[in-house]
């Protein structure tokens, strides 16, 4: 519900006229008519002043929302924390990416420096097909 | 989404994006063999089938043998029966080869004592 219907509402409801609204809250009846057709909208401080007048809260009035309506709240709320964890929990996946990547530069780094090319080592002629071959260990 | 969270993520993806490009996916191991072998007195073994390497691809040898005064050279023989070798030193070999030619190379073990020589380790390429 739009403020201004709320404020209608709660001003029937509390079986009042717009004079007297304008009295109570020291403004012009025109100032009433145009909050309540939504020409204008009442500042902070009248806002203030028509919760307390009405009784209810102030964000009751300018939300909508009834006291004690945590689904109202919730739904707002809960999906925007979900949405925070969800972040988190991305930006620590990425995290643990990047150090692995990072730790993983960093050997083949160490491994390129003190690489020796397969050329530049001592080499002795063998004859391959009279080796004895052993199998890699299964893991 | 808070503005410092989006900082945080951007920054994050951005990180992980950049070493991601700067990582050649020819450079990475292909694989980690290991190796438990005994070799004879004076004889040479090779280890495991071919390993079929690029040129510029690397492999890391880190073993340990004992006994650690044995003299043990770690290697690999070329297609053209060449052995290129690193020796042993204190009972370990942590030694990286650079491969020059594209081929296929195998992983060998030579003990020039003459005690049989137990070597454990990994290698990887």
């Amino acid at each position: 519900m739009e403020l201004k219907d709320k404020l209608i509402k709660l001003r029937k409801e509390k079986r009042l006229s717009q004079i007297e609204v304008a009295e109570a809250l020291n403004v012009s009846r025109q100032a009433i008519s145009r909050w309540e057709t939504g020409a204008a909208a009442p500042s902070t401080e009248k806002l203030i002043e028509l919760s307390r007048l009405y009784g209810v809260s102030l964000d009751e009035l300018v939300n909508g929302v009834e006291p004690g309506d945590e689904s109202a709240a919730g739904s707002s709320v809960q999906p925007r924390a979900r949405r925070r964890r969800l972040l988190i929990a991305l930006a620590l996946a990425l995290a643990i990416l990047a150090a692995v990547t990072g730790v993983y530069m960093l050997w083949r780094g160490e491994r390129d420096e003190i690489a020796t090319d397969f050329e530049d080592l001592p080499k002795i002629t063998v004859d391959l097909d009279s080796m004895e071959a052993v199998p890699w260990v299964e893991e | 989404m808070g503005g410092r969270m989006k900082r945080a993520f951007s920054l994050l993806l951005s990180l992980y994006l950049i070493m991601s490009l700067t990582v050649p996916a020819a450079a990475s191991p292909k694989a980690t063999a290991r190796v438990d072998v005994t070799v004879r007195p004076d004889s040479i073994v090779r280890i495991g089938a071919g390993l079929s390497l690029e040129t510029g691809e690397l492999v890391t040898v880190n073993c340990a043998y004992s006994p650690r005064i044995a003299e043990v050279d770690f290697g690999l023989v070329s297609a053209n029966n060449e052995f290129g070798y690193f020796s042993g030193n204190d009972g370990i070999c942590s030694e990286t080869i650079r491969i020059s030619k594209t081929g296929i190379y195998y992983f060998a073990i030579r003990n020039n004592s003459e005690e049989p020589v137990g070597v454990t380790g990994y290698v990887y390429y």
